[in-house]
């Protein structure tokens, strides 16, 4: 093995250590069982690990596969799934009415500038509810830094949406 | 602060933007996640030892809190390297070290049990012969007793033998005073007395 496989090598077990957990935890939510998971989880892995040289942004790729092979998974088990109602709950939030707000909430979130590993630790503890020592774990911090950085995402997305009109987090709820 | 954290956590699920995992599902992601890595990169055909080596160190940082680079993980995968061998030739040579020290004391202690036993056996040895020169000393006196026992009573036999002609003058002597007494009536008791 030369030198540059090795140092891509080593790079991608860390971009895998990274996006591991996220990507495991978007497909299992989906999924619901482990073993599916896995299988799929294994599969974008290997192309990733196929592709990782020509990969400009890991994180948009990474999602955009795992959107794509969720589709064919749902097209074997049921052939008239559709793809858009499982990945945003469209129906419920066009039946509850909270589709604005939904928007709204999205865009404050996407909106904030932050690192990936900060990226990485909203998509853990807001959407996928780790626990801040679990979540310390997966991106390989120490638990006082998660819980500092996390604070401080949700106090600029909190920011962000005082900006868009919303004074207290509170009228939301 | 975590006041805020709540009520953002309680948008999040309000809202249907999360998708909440259990706590088991957790744990066997991250526990999952290097046996995985294993795997797909054998599945890959690159997986290495010296790979597999400095992923293994980028982790072992990664897990106390401490992202390293391709090169600060080489870095530190040398130094690992460099520690390892040369800890276990370290504790290896101070093992040996205290293997030896160990049966060299346990050699020292069975010498001096040997040398206790022999000195005692030794002393024992020596008071035997004690004794015996003791009991022969003893004996060789008790003979002498014997003998000069045996010497004087044969001496006194032989002036017991010799004695009967001064006992008869003594006798003579002794019955002329008797008959002195007798006829005093009084030298009777004085008869009867031994002769020493």
């Amino acid at each position: 093995m030369t030198a540059k496989n090795k140092r891509s090598g080593v790079e991608y077990t860390e971009a895998y250590m990274d996006y591991y957990p996220v990507v495991f935890s978007s497909i299992l939510a989906k999924t619901g069982n482990r073993d599916d998971a896995e299988d799929i989880c294994q599969d974008i892995f290997y192309i990733f690990f196929e592709k990782f040289g020509t990969i400009e942004n890991k994180r948009s790729w990474l999602y955009g596969t795992m959107k794509n092979k969720l589709y064919k998974y749902y097209q074997k088990k049921n052939p008239e799934a559709d793809i858009d109602e499982i990945f945003n709950d469209v129906g419920i939030t066009f039946t509850n009415g909270f589709r604005d707000t939904r928007i709204l909430i999205d865009e404050a979130i996407e909106s904030i500038e932050c690192s990936e590993t900060d990226r990485m630790l909203l998509d853990l503890i807001a959407k996928h509810n780790y626990s801040y020592s679990n979540t310390a774990r997966a991106v390989g911090l120490t638990r006082r830094q998660v819980e500092y950085r996390y604070s401080q995402l949700v106090k600029e997305i909190m920011d962000n949406l005082m900006k868009q009109g919303i004074k207290d987090i509170t009228e939301l709820l | 602060m975590n006041r805020d954290n709540e009520n953002f956590s309680k948008l999040m699920a309000k809202y249907k933007l999360s998708e909440p995992l259990s706590l088991d599902d957790q744990h066997y992601i991250i526990n999952s996640r290097k046996s995985n890595l294993k795997k797909l990169l054998k599945k890959t055909g690159k997986y290495s030892f010296i790979l597999w080596f400095l992923s293994l160190v980028g982790i072992l940082f990664r897990n106390i809190g401490l992202k390293l680079t391709f090169l600060q993980t080489k870095i530190a995968a040398a130094i690992v390297a460099m520690i390892i061998p040369a800890a276990s030739v370290t504790g290896g040579y101070y093992t040996v070290l205290y293997v030896k020290e160990k049966v060299v004391e346990k050699k020292s202690d069975e010498k001096h049990e040997e040398k206790t036993d022999i000195n005692i056996n030794a002393v024992k040895d020596k008071e035997k012969e004690n004794f015996i020169e003791l009991k022969k000393r003893i004996g060789s006196q008790v003979k002498r007793d014997i003998i000069i026992k045996s010497e004087t009573a044969a001496e006194k036999s032989r002036e017991n033998n010799t004695r009967p002609d001064e006992d008869v003058k003594k006798d003579g002597e002794k019955s002329s005073i008797k008959t002195n007494q007798n006829k005093r009536g009084k030298t009777e008791s004085l008869i009867d007395i031994p002769s020493l």
